[in-house]
């Protein structure tokens, strides 16, 4: 059993797809109790028992037409007219725009690849330093994961049976601090430079509002809707896709309706790929709840560790180097499971847990071996992999300040919950 | 030639066929949505199949993306060590992910496929007197595909590391 084990790891390791080693250790431990392995089919067919994973198509969907249309540009533009008068404004406008974008599209690497092409020559236009630009698009592309309605608060809530209406307002606020840590970061390390401060201009903004017109309804809509309790999540997802659909195909014409199948099916590559790792895992987390394996690692952690204090700082270290070698979507369908029972043993709320898990997971976006931010941005910027890393060391460490106060500081999480 | 150009013809429509049918799937999920939803708030009614053959939607465009990312060997994987490897050594142990991938894909049809034909002689049905089976049959489809992929993958990669050819 040990040695299978072994051999799966060495698989994975050696880049098999993850839902295959997923699936491979479900089977075999389905054959080890002695369950007939039809348990697996029954399993995976749960996935069509979950009302609220229609929202993961949808809205994967939606951000992927996004990013196709010209809507990026029109977002860097009216964000700029609007706030770009503000000291550091240029930085800050990146972080707000990736922040937003992100959410919208799911932390998949299309923030790097379609608002990054904006972000980065405008940057340097400005006069800020080329490593500085680098850095901070590569960590800006993973930004707006805490925010609604981003698809790992989505799957963290799936996965842990928590509302996902208060998940995402547990995450607002430590979404916001990472942007002002970030945001004061970017406007204190440029003080040297005297960038010209763009001055605000009304007829500007009124343009920029004017050609944003189809999109802005779109956050209000969406955000307002599921906050006010008006859609349930998942409706929520399919008006945006229905009205981003009718807004970029058919209004504004910048996504030809002959371009739209290989969109829809683009997308559904993402979708797919997480979907089978989660109808996968609903297997696997089944033969591990009947080993009671969740038991026993409580059981296990609970001999060695007494204080919470130490649980969440040898959590933090777990999800950091997890973050390091997992996605973020294999990591929340495998991982999460399993840490939660330990977790509420020391009194660890969900909620909470979920906003920890996820800010530490965004870290794992800019860490070596397999950061992928760090490969998009060195792929679209034509930089080697290694000068990426470099330029993104004084972000990752605020983000790493940020996941420390997020972490020690529940109440930031839970404080609308009203708990 | 003939058989090859035959093979070919096959490959191709079957592609066409798996495009067409995850497109469709989620163009008809999107629309079934929005329609439940104005039914919902402005008629203040609703289908009543709907809910669910959405959910089941879900799981149909979730394999037929895992059939989409298989063409394109496009799954989620970790790959710490493969890229490390020489050129050559990577060609040996693709060879392996490959059979080993098709392998497991295959030996997870193969119960799903039992899993449907028991729920056919069972007679579960769904959604108003639909078969029920009719709903899981994408879960043996799907995997068989998958492993279909990985097979060709394999015996493509076999091939060129054989003859040394960059060119099937």
């Amino acid at each position: 059993m040990i040695l299978i084990g072994l051999a799966l790891i060495l698989l994975a390791l050696f880049g098999a797809p993850l839902f295959v080693i997923v699936s491979a250790s479900a089977l075999i431990g389905f054959y080890h109790a002695d369950i007939p392995l039809m348990a697996f089919a029954n399993e995976f067919y749960r996935i069509a028992d979950m009302p609220i994973l229609l929202a993961i198509p949808l809205f994967t969907f939606a951000g992927y037409l996004l990013s196709e249309s010209e809507a990026p540009g029109r977002l860097v533009r009216l964000t700029r007219a609007l706030f770009g008068w503000v000291p550091g404004g240029l930085a800050i406008i990146a972080l707000m725009a990736c922040a937003m974008f992100t959410a919208f599209t799911g932390a998949s690497g299309v923030t790097i690849i379609a608002l990054g092409a904006l972000l980065y020559p405008a940057l340097a236009e400005a006069g800020y330093d080329e490593k500085f630009n680098l850095g901070l698009i590569t960590s800006a592309g993973s930004l707006g994961l805490l925010f609604a309605p981003s698809l790992p608060l989505i799957l963290y809530g799936v996965v842990a049976e928590i509302s996902i209406d208060q998940l995402f307002i547990a995450g607002v606020l430590p979404g916001m601090l990472m942007l002002v840590l970030l945001g004061g970061w970017s406007v204190w390390s440029n003080r040297s430079i005297r960038v010209p401060l763009g001055s605000f201009s009304w007829s500007e903004a009124g343009a920029a509002l004017w050609e944003s017109i189809w999109e802005i309804p779109l956050p209000f809509v969406v955000l307002g809707g599921i906050y006010s309790g008006y859609f349930a999540v998942s409706e929520a997802a399919a008006v945006t896709a229905l009205y981003v659909l009718i807004v970029e195909v058919l209004i504004r014409r910048e996504v030809s309706l002959q371009r739209l199948p290989s969109v829809m099916r683009e997308s559904m590559v993402l979708v797919g790929g997480i979907m089978v790792i989660l109808g996968a895992s609903l297997a696997s987390t089944n033969v591990m709840i009947d080993a009671q394996i969740p038991q026993k690692l409580v059981g296990f952690v609970e001999q060695y560790v007494s204080s919470p204090l130490t649980f969440q700082l040898l959590l933090l270290l777990f999800l950091l180097v997890l973050g390091a070698i997992l996605d973020i979507f294999s990591a929340l369908v495998l991982v999460v499971p399993l840490i939660l029972p330990v977790a509420a043993q020391y009194g660890m709320h969900p909620m909470h847990l979920g906003i920890v898990f996820l800010a530490t997971m965004q870290l794992g976006y800019l860490t070596p071996p397999i950061g992928l931010n760090l490969f998009i941005s060195s792929y679209r910027f034509e930089k080697p992999i290694t000068q990426v890393y470099l330029s993104t060391i004084p972000f990752f460490l605020i983000l790493l300040i940020s996941v420390l106060i997020i972490t020690f500081l529940p109440a930031l999480s839970l404080v609308f919950l009203g708990e | 030639m003939t058989v090859g150009r035959l093979l070919d013809r096959l490959e191709q429509t079957g592609r066409l066929a798996e495009d067409t049918a995850v497109v469709l799937m989620l163009g008809a999920m999107i629309a079934l949505a929005a329609l439940q939803i104005i039914l919902r708030n402005v008629f203040d009614t609703g289908l009543i199949w709907a809910d669910q053959l959405l959910r089941i939607m879900v799981l149909w465009v979730a394999l037929l993306g895992a059939v989409a990312a298989s063409r394109d060997d496009k799954h989620i994987r970790i790959d710490i060590l493969g890229r490390l490897l020489p050129p050559k050594a990577k060609q040996v142990t693709d060879l392996v992910l490959h059979l080993f991938t098709a392998t497991v894909a295959a030996v997870a049809a193969w119960f799903a496929l039992a899993l449907v034909l028991g729920e056919r002689q069972y007679g579960g049905t769904l959604l108003a007197d639909m078969p029920a089976w009719i709903f899981q049959a994408i879960l043996p489809i799907g995997f068989t595909l998958i492993a279909y992929r990985y097979l060709v993958f394999f015996f493509r990669d076999a091939y060129k590391l054989a003859t040394g050819k960059t060119q099937s």
